[in-house]
């Protein structure tokens, strides 16, 4: 292989040559008379060294290059002199380097090819890949990177974040909190950082992301920057979120027949289970006061009053559990004469407190269509309540009027006002007035004005109450007395 | 002639204070705690003068009760009051309603209408 064809150099350049490397063999050849000479002498021809190029002599080389597959081949540039000759062969070096030089550029195009395919594979893929955000970071945690999966996931454009610190992905505080750079510590670290958190997208939005963040290092181990990869959890997590919502509704759903059913068992011990034994307390005290001495009676009479006031606060109680849980209490209309009504209720409480003057100035007749049984417990709790809690020596006034298509009734008393915080409060469950006034007439369960509004309400009227230590306190009731008040009463 | 009236009411307590009442007014008293019992307490019952009915009760209500009696014979001419929490749902053709809780003035003036008026129809 220490063989040199020289082919069309001129005579002088060989010269040079060979002086130059004189350990070497040479053979000086023509392109004419190549075939003949190559028959004889091709053997151990490691080096071929073509004389000035030229479109022939490229065809020349391809020639050799053929026949000599191991052979170096240089051409030497037109007009070049014999040093240039002799670097030249120096350059193709020794006959196996020679031989190997050809064989590691064939190797490098081809790593080089691959690499190039590898990379545009990957590159195509990045691009692919909408689902996942997958961007570069330098060491310090700038954007340089960017694929149109991070553009969909994240809403930013190439151009727009590339050269940026991904630091604003994050909600302000954990970015102010040094999160970021914790993140590519630990990914520099400990060769990951996988985290799953909330991310801010270009408009301000929040998404749940699934982020994983790598170091990329060159192959002298030094960190070049950081791959990050980030998936939308959103989707999944409004699933779930769509899924819990669904058990809950049933779950609700649920709940709202059970406490259907509650309802249902709770107004019936309320209305027979509670009552029945009340009246057997009732009617035994009765029977017994008929035989009973006055010491007894007195006993008994306490026992009745008790009863009676046990079955007043069932009424109300169940009242109540209509009114909130029942879908509010039913009114019942008929032809009806209020007027009449007022007068029975004020006749029992004359009857109950003959110690106190009522008053009650009505017409003869008021008549509508009303739920005679409902407004009797109106009027029978705010007269009464004027007479409790009303001045012992002032008298309490019911006037009642019509005034176009309704019936009006005002209660009024003189004595202590109701204070203006409470008159706020007055028709609200479980209210009622100071714990000084109250006596065994009051005592309850402040129910009895959130009943009554209720049952005027029912009716389509208002019902509203000023009081003040100069006027004393007056309620009063509007009725609508239906569409024919001049009816059958 | 002594009458009967018939107590039909689940509540032992108050079924056994109106049976003393009643009694100690003069009247002959029956007592049935439902429906059921009631019907079947008719049979030995002679000059039934009024049937004092509750509604809500178990095994046989009020209701049941009462489109079972009016298809009886003994049942003719013999009123039935019914007293009831629920006084609002008391079954068609009764002749009279009281509300609970029950006042004894209030049962003894029915029951001395109804009673007292058949003694002195059949005197």
């Amino acid at each position: 292989m220490g063989v040199v064809a020289l082919i069309d150099v001129e005579d002088e350049l060989c010269a040079a040559i060979e002086a130059a490397a004189p350990e070497l063999r040479y053979l000086r050849w023509t392109s004419a008379s190549l075939e003949g000479a190559w028959e004889r002498q091709a053997e151990g021809v490691g080096r071929v060294v073509i004389g000035a190029h030229s479109s022939e002599r490229m065809r020349l080389a391809e020639e050799v290059a053929r026949r000599c597959p191991l052979a170096t081949i240089v051409l030497l540039a037109p007009g070049a002199d014999a040093s240039e000759g002799v670097r030249a062969l120096r350059a193709i070096g020794a006959p196996p380097a020679a031989a190997s030089t050809l064989t590691d550029r064939e190797r490098a195009r081809l790593a080089e090819e691959a690499l190039r395919t590898s990379e545009q594979r990957s590159r195509l893929l990045i691009e692919a890949v909408t689902d996942y955000a997958i961007f570069t970071l330098d060491p310090g945690g700038v954007v340089t990177s960017w694929n149109p999966g991070a553009q969909r996931l994240k809403g930013y454009r190439a151009a727009d974040i590339i050269g940026q610190h991904f630091s604003r992905f994050y909600p302000e505080e954990e970015a102010r909190s040094g999160k970021c750079e914790r993140e590519l510590e630990i990914a520099e670290q400990e060769g990951r950082f996988q985290e799953e958190g909330w991310r801010l997208r270009a408009d301000g939005s929040r998404f749940f992301a699934n982020v994983t963040i790598t170091p990329i290092r060159d192959s002298g181990g030094k960190l070049l920057g950081f791959a990050k990869v980030s998936r939308d959890l959103t989707e999944p997590l409004e699933a779930e979120a769509q899924r819990s919502r669904l058990v809950a509704e049933n779950a609700a759903l649920t709940e709202r027949a059970r406490t259907q059913e509650f309802q249902e068992r709770f107004l019936a011990i309320l209305g027979h289970d509670l009552r029945n034994p009340l009246a057997a307390i009732d009617m035994g005290a009765s029977l017994l006061r008929r035989t009973a001495d006055a010491r007894t009676t007195k006993i008994l009479d306490r026992i009745g009053a008790s009863a009676q006031r046990m079955s007043r606060m069932i009424e109300q109680i169940l009242d109540l559990t209509r009114s909130r849980l029942g879908g509010g209490l039913e009114i019942v209309r008929a032809p009806t004469d209020l007027a009449g009504a007022l007068r029975e209720v004020v006749e029992e409480l004359r009857a109950a407190h003959p110690s106190r003057r009522i008053e009650l100035h009505s017409p003869a007749t008021l008549p509508g269509e009303l739920d005679r049984d409902r407004l009797l417990q109106v009027f029978s709790n705010i007269i009464g309540n004027a007479i409790s809690y009303g001045s012992r020596t002032g008298a309490v006034v019911v006037r009642a009027w019509r005034e176009g298509g309704h019936a009006l009734v005002e209660v009024h008393n003189d004595g202590p006002s109701i204070p203006a915080e409470l008159q706020l409060k007055l028709f609200d469950p479980f209210r009622r007035g100071n714990r000084d006034s109250r006596n065994a007439q009051t005592a309850g369960l402040g129910l009895g004005l959130f009943i009554s509004h209720q049952i005027v309400t029912g009716h389509g009227g208002s019902i509203r109450v000023e009081s003040s230590p100069e006027h004393g306190t007056s309620f009063r009731v509007a009725l609508p007395l239906g569409a024919d008040p001049e009816g059958t009463v | 002639m002594v009458h009967t009236v018939l107590i039909v009411e689940d509540e032992p307590d108050l079924r056994e204070i109106m049976r003393d009442v009643l009694e100690s007014e003069g009247y002959r008293v029956v007592t049935a705690a439902d429906g059921r019992e009631a019907l079947a307490s008719l049979e030995d019952v002679d000059s039934l003068c009024l049937v004092l009915l509750d509604l809500l009760m178990p095994v046989m209500d009020g209701w049941d009760f009462h489109a079972a009696f009016k298809q009886l014979p003994q049942a003719a001419g013999v009123p039935v009051v019914v007293h009831s929490s629920a006084p609002e749902r008391a079954p068609e053709g009764v002749a009279r309603v009281l509300q609970k809780p029950l006042k004894l003035d209030r049962m003894l003036a029915v029951v001395k209408e109804f009673c007292d008026r058949t003694d002195s129809a059949s005197d």
